[in-house]
């Protein structure tokens, strides 16, 4: 699809629950799209060192309203109403690459 | 040997068919088994209910499905896993999400003991079929079985 690597950078509460389950199921989409990507999970707390890093931030619809105030906003933000729903990703996935990532 | 899901998910982790008020009682129960067990402090539901409070009602993660945990610092002694199920769904402030039925809740004392465990859990739960057999769910045995039927299929 495209060549360069992208960043996501998944955020919860904690870094320990739904932002690792979307790191898994985020991998899956990637390799899946044939889509060169890295995938990091990170806390709230922690992620504010971490955004400028990434290039895509990935969390819940539910989460989303708690980490809205520290994201920058020209960041692009994938929200997911069901993180265990690999068809809602892929989708969400393959929108934000036509829109920002294609060449 | 990575802690998998069909291990932690033993029949004292699970209740079934309980009765609530309110969220904040849905993730109680789910954290006086793990509490029951051993495997946090007593501080750790505290933790859990003021996270929510704090950052909004992130730990609804699918329609009808809460997974509820707190930090690995807030008094985890090792990696739990609970299950309860709710008469009455109860709503968690997630429109989209709810009323839930389905509460698992868990701990873990860093990023990668738990992570086989979760794992298992998201494939479990991303097929719908096996939520409905969990809502159905009436004796702890079916749960086990469920799971069984799942990750060790004959």
């Amino acid at each position: 699809m495209k060549t360069r690597t992208i960043k996501f950078l998944a955020v919860c509460g904690n870094g320990l629950g739904s932002s690792l389950i979307v790191k898994m199921i985020l991998e899956g989409v990637l390799a899946d799209l044939n889509v060169r990507g890295i995938v990091e999970s990170t806390s709230v707390s922690q992620a504010a060192g971490m955004i400028p890093f990434a290039d895509v931030i990935i969390t819940s619809t539910a989460f989303f309203k708690g980490i809205e105030s520290v994201l920058p906003k020209e960041k692009p933000v994938i929200t997911c109403q069901n993180i265990l729903d690999k068809e809602e990703l892929t989708k969400r996935v393959q929108e934000l690459i036509k829109e920002k990532f294609s060449d | 040997m990575a802690v998998t899901l069909l291990d932690l998910l033993q029949e004292n982790m699970i209740d079934l068919n309980i009765s609530v008020k309110n969220w904040e009682e849905a993730l109680q129960r789910g954290a006086q088994l793990l509490i029951d067990d051993g495997g946090v402090e007593p501080r750790y539901l505290d933790a859990m209910l003021s996270m929510v409070k704090e950052l909004g009602p992130y730990v609804v993660i699918a329609p009808g499905l809460a997974l509820g945990h707190a930090g690995h610092d807030q008094g985890v002694n090792r990696t739990c896993f609970s299950l309860v199920t709710l008469k009455t769904p109860v709503d968690f402030g997630v429109p989209v999400n709810d009323p839930v039925s389905i509460v698992f809740s868990f701990a873990a004392p860093n990023k990668e003991e738990h992570m086989q465990a979760l794992r298992d859990l998201a494939l479990f739960c991303s097929e719908s079929k096996n939520l409905a057999a969990i809502r159905a769910a009436t004796r702890k045995k079916q749960i086990r079985e469920l799971l069984i039927k799942f990750f060790q299929p004959k």
